[in-house]
């Protein structure tokens, strides 16, 4: 049929399958290494430890240092994110899709929660706990820039996560924050615009509430 | 994954990330999704394929299909023809010889895989790829 494995055969090997004839292939194939890295599942086999120090610590912890191709899972829960952005956009109206969900062809955010080994997508309402790490996606439509603030309870005042371009269909930014113990639900404010954003000012915001569990008692 | 075998079946991007949602929204909820790689892609390129030629049967008007899939992957410009053909010919053929037909020319799977995936026989398989292929030439003379 081809002289190249099959692409369910490349994708085996994505999700952590070992085929030394497949990778033997990839490694003097310029094409199906191309394949090969543009599948996240690979690339997410070297993720920051959980336990990596944050860099900043707001009422999330901002996990800046790691290519966001490096921040999703292992396996198939990566498999799962890969679509879930637009999964959240074809929910059927009797599941009760998050409040922040937007109509289709409007920007919209999609919220995927890491726990110990398991991805899923945060349906908008179940409680968070500590250690949580979370991730955003975004759909800008027409908006080109995008900015990501917590709101800081000790300074009242909102504390940027992220700034930046968000050109393209869907967008994964490029950072995830974990949740700290801190009681009391997190601010996530999420702002769109045609050019750098000012939070203020922004035509597209939304703020999202992220609840917290009760912390365990002994 | 799923979205890059949706995009070498479909050249419409909008009805490749439908068949690719739709894919991904069966997998949510089939419980198959902690399966080993193996099992899993075989789920995964047996329904998108199934989706997607339903797809491609429903529609009343071809696609134009102008640019090599997103991602160029190797043969891209082969891809293109085949599935040109294919969209010519879809609502004329078969549904079983169009999958078997997808998953060889646009997955590269041989014979004994494209079986696996569709849970029959390799002379099954060989026997709807004849036959897609006899149609193929019938179209093109």
């Amino acid at each position: 049929m081809s002289a190249h494995p099959s692409f369910r055969d490349l994708d085996r090997v994505s999700l952590g399958e070992e085929l030394p004839a497949v990778r033997d292939h990839a490694a003097g194939c310029d094409a199906c290494a191309a394949y090969l890295a543009e599948l996240p599942g690979e690339a997410w086999s070297g993720l920051p430890a959980i336990t990596e120090p944050p860099r900043r610590r707001l009422r999330l912890f901002a996990w800046d240092g790691a290519r966001p191709s490096r921040l999703a899972l292992v396996g198939v829960p990566a498999l799962a994110t890969a679509v879930a952005a637009v999964w959240l956009a074809a929910l059927p109206r009797d599941e009760a899709p998050p409040p922040w969900l937007a109509a289709k062809g409007a920007p919209s955010i999609a919220i995927f929660v890491k726990r110990d080994a398991s991805l899923s997508l945060w349906d908008g309402a179940a409680p968070f706990l500590p250690g949580d790490r979370i991730r955003l996606r975004i759909a800008p439509q027409e908006y080109t820039h995008a900015a990501v603030a917590v709101f800081d309870r000790s300074t009242l005042g909102w504390s940027v996560l992220f700034e930046g371009e968000v050109r393209g269909s869907e967008v994964l930014l490029p950072g995830s924050w974990e949740l700290d113990a801190a009681p009391g639900a997190e601010r996530l404010l999420v702002a769109m615009d045609a050019g750098p954003v000012r939070l203020e000012r922004a035509p597209w915001r939304r703020e999202i509430l992220l609840p917290k569990a009760a912390p365990l008692t002994p | 994954m799923i979205r890059a075998k949706c995009s070498r079946m479909l050249a419409d991007r909008d009805e490749a990330q439908d068949v690719a949602q739709e894919t991904f929204l069966r997998l949510w909820r089939s419980g198959v999704a902690d399966l080993e790689p193996a099992v899993l892609t075989a789920w995964i390129y047996r329904t998108s394929t199934r989706l997607a030629v339903d797809r491609l049967r429903q529609r009343r008007f071809s696609v134009n299909v102008a640019e090599p899939p997103e991602g160029s992957t190797p043969g891209a410009a082969a891809l293109v023809e085949a599935r040109r053909e294919l969209e010519r010919i879809a609502r004329s053929v078969p549904a079983a010889e169009l999958r078997a037909a997808i998953l060889h020319r646009f997955d590269r799977m041989g014979q004994q895989e494209v079986a696996e995936i569709l849970g029959s026989s390799e002379r099954t398989v060989r026997r709807l790829l004849e036959r897609f292929d006899r149609r193929m030439e019938e179209v093109r003379e």
